[in-house]
């Protein structure tokens, strides 16, 4: 019964990362056809700049959602672990790792269910918003994979972070560690080719219109060693 | 049967609770031929550890009074009679001896500490008892 | 079945630089019912942790039926045998307790519903009311149902009775006996009070900063410890050297006080070639073995 556990301590969580997605949607909906696009700048770059922008949502749900599953969470607010029904937890039948993933699965499921919705979302809305450029359903799918490979390394660096943080903590420590990535990607600027946030704005595949195969795979080994470590925390560690 | 044990003192409770059985028989409110509750049921009642029990009733056992039949519950034996007879010539003599050391102007407590040293003092001198 | 279900040897366990164990033999005899003393932050919840695997001694050694503790995938299959109740009571505070009953339920094969019935009704405890609402001693009582419905072999209570009224306390003590009487279920229990100690358990073992001091049936050291009471003629000058065996000595004035745990012959011996000094012998119960080889050490 772990994953109903899981559900009703990420609930609340879950549709509290859902909603500003399907807010910032409908808004797009309905000011799209009102505000007169400024057709001076190419239509490349105004999508490049917008996807730029929405990388840093992207990376909410991946640092929000995420959680080691020894701990227990309180569903709505972001309060410190709850210390004693720890022990009730760890002294279950259950091993530990066996915790850390069935809760890394539900909020991997989460999170996914939350790029795909805004992902349909994007797909109506980008064609309405940019109608001279020509966007095939297969680059959303693209653009989705990318999407999700980054989403994975940060929801990995959130769980890591949570094998030995407060919530609060966690979730906020993971968002500035990818901005400070970030940041320092803009300043050592590696080969576009390689840089997953450029992949994510202006080397998208909305505009490639393939897939950036290095970010992607970067993004996934990254993901794999922080969850790794992760979890060889929440082996060693002491409650 | 009602049973108080003082799990304070510093008796062991299955003496205690031998005492006490050994009281109500003396007191006639067990009879020879009467059963006891199972360990279990005494256990649960008096709310001690079933082995405390176990220990007492084997005790009692081998004092003779009682009889542990095969699955079928501790019984008082027949004999235990001639216990109960035994205990009221003795209580005879505690009377004679309670009277003299009142004459000589004991209090009840002095009396009692009295008592209490001369049977720890005897225990000390005998070897132990297995 | 082996012959000890729980056992240590030499556990060390610090938690930065506070030493909670230091050096901890333990032996838990299967069936038993066994007492773990101690006054506050002497290791006893400590000791609890290291059993469940929930922290990792520093040194030594811990097996539970016969399992280390330390061995990640054999505890698994282990704590499906254990009952755990927690010192802090604290379960999921969001969960109903019937929820909490649904989720922990298919962890536990031997489930039994009988017992399940049996400890709500007993306690009346609410189906529908929010774990966070229920006061500290439902809780406890929560946790018994949850620890003994599960059917375990061995139950670790942390302070089982913590928040309980004396009637709900003596209700607890009861089923323990119980169980206890019923089947080979060990039950390993710390408490503060040592009159439940006393009543129900049959080895108790007393931890005092972090080692065990006082180790044995119950039985056994109420025969073994005795308090010698002794008056001398003239205050003495300078303490007595005591042979083996004083526990602790009280000395006011021209009585003292010695709290021996064997070798009572040769202490009296020695008490008698004290200027004119008369001696009494009384029994002693558990809180005074607990009260003087506790404090002052």
């Amino acid at each position: 019964m772990l994953w109903m556990k899981n559900w009703l301590e990420t609930r609340f969580r879950f549709f509290m990362v859902f909603t500003p997605f399907l807010l910032l949607i409908g808004m797009g909906f309905l000011q799209v056809g009102h505000v007169r696009p400024n057709t001076l700048i190419p239509a490349e770059q105004r999508l490049s700049g917008i996807l730029a922008i929405f990388t840093l949502f992207w990376l909410v749900p991946g640092a929000m959602l995420a959680s080691a599953g020894i701990k227990t969470q309180a569903p709505l607010q972001a309060t410190k672990g709850l210390h004693g029904s720890v022990h009730f937890t760890l002294s279950l039948p259950v091993s530990r790792i066996r915790l850390l993933c069935s809760r890394a699965g539900l909020g991997v499921l989460e999170m996914a269910i939350v790029i795909l919705v805004a992902l349909i979302g994007f797909g109506f809305l980008i064609p309405l918003q940019f109608p001279e450029l020509r966007l095939p359903p297969t680059d959303f799918v693209l653009y989705g994979v990318t999407v999700f490979a980054f989403d994975l390394a940060v929801y990995s660096l959130s769980t890591l972070l949570a094998t030995f943080m407060d919530d609060l903590w966690q979730m906020w420590g993971a968002m500035l560690a990818v901005g400070a990535v970030r940041g320092l990607t803009a300043l050592v600027k590696p080969p576009q080719s390689m840089d997953v946030f450029q992949a994510l704005g202006a080397n998208s595949s909305l505009l490639t219109h393939s897939l950036p195969v290095w970010p992607v795979v970067l993004s996934l080994a990254v993901a794999a060693c922080l969850y790794s470590a992760a979890a060889r925390n929440v082996r060693e560690r002491d409650y | 049967m009602i049973l108080r044990l003082n799990p304070a003192s510093g008796i062991p409770l299955y003496l205690q609770l031998v005492e006490q059985v050994k009281h109500a028989i003396e007191t006639e409110a067990i009879r020879a031929g009467d059963q006891l509750p199972s360990v279990r049921k005494m256990a649960e009642d008096l709310v001690i550890n079933p082995n405390t029990v176990v220990r007492a009733y084997r005790e009692l056992e081998q004092e003779g009074i009682i009889e542990l039949k095969h699955g079928a519950g501790a019984y008082i034996s027949n004999s235990v009679v001639s216990r109960t007879k035994l205990m009221r010539k003795a209580q005879g003599v505690v009377e004679t001896a309670v009277d003299r050391l009142e004459s000589l102007d004991l209090t009840e407590d002095e009396v009692r500490r009295l008592v209490e040293n001369e049977l720890a003092a005897r225990k000390s001198v005998k070897p132990a008892k297995k | 079945m082996e012959p000890w279900v729980i056992e240590t040897h030499e556990i060390e366990k610090s938690f930065g630089s506070q030493a909670a164990l230091k050096g901890l033999d333990l032996q838990v005899p299967t069936g038993s019912i066994f007492g773990f003393l101690g006054r506050n932050g002497a290791g006893k919840t400590t000791t609890i942790e290291v059993l469940l695997n929930i922290v990792k001694p520093d040194r030594g050694t811990a097996s539970v039926f016969g399992v280390p503790v330390t061995d990640t995938r054999q505890s698994v299959v282990v704590r499906e045998r254990i009952g755990f109740v927690s010192e802090d009571k604290e379960l999921y505070p969001y969960m109903t307790v019937s929820q909490v009953l649904r989720f922990t339920r298919p962890f536990f094969p031997k489930w039994r519903a009988d017992l399940e019935k049996r400890y709500l009704d007993m306690f009346r405890l609410p189906l529908n009311k929010k774990v966070s609402d229920l006061s500290k001693g439902m809780r406890s009582q929560l946790m018994l149902l949850l620890a003994i419905a599960r059917g375990a072999d061995l139950l670790i209570l942390d302070e089982p009775t913590d928040g309980l009224d004396p009637a709900a306390v003596e209700d607890v003590l009861r089923e323990l006996v119980s169980i206890a009487a019923a089947n080979e279920t060990t039950i390993f229990f710390s408490s503060h009070q040592l009159a439940e100690v006393e009543q129900i358990a049959e080895h108790v073992c007393i931890l005092d900063r972090g080692r065990a001091v006082v180790v044995g049936a119950l039985d056994d050291l109420k025969a073994r410890y005795q308090r010698i009471q002794v008056v001398v003629e003239r205050e003495l000058e300078s303490p007595v050297r005591w042979v083996d065996g004083v526990e602790h000595v009280r000395q006011e004035g021209r009585t003292i006080s010695l709290l021996v745990s064997r070798n009572v012959e040769a202490i009296l011996h020695q008490v008698r070639s004290l200027p004119g000094a008369s001696s009494e012998q009384f029994s002693v119960g558990l809180k005074d073995i607990f009260m003087e080889t506790v404090r002052n050490n």
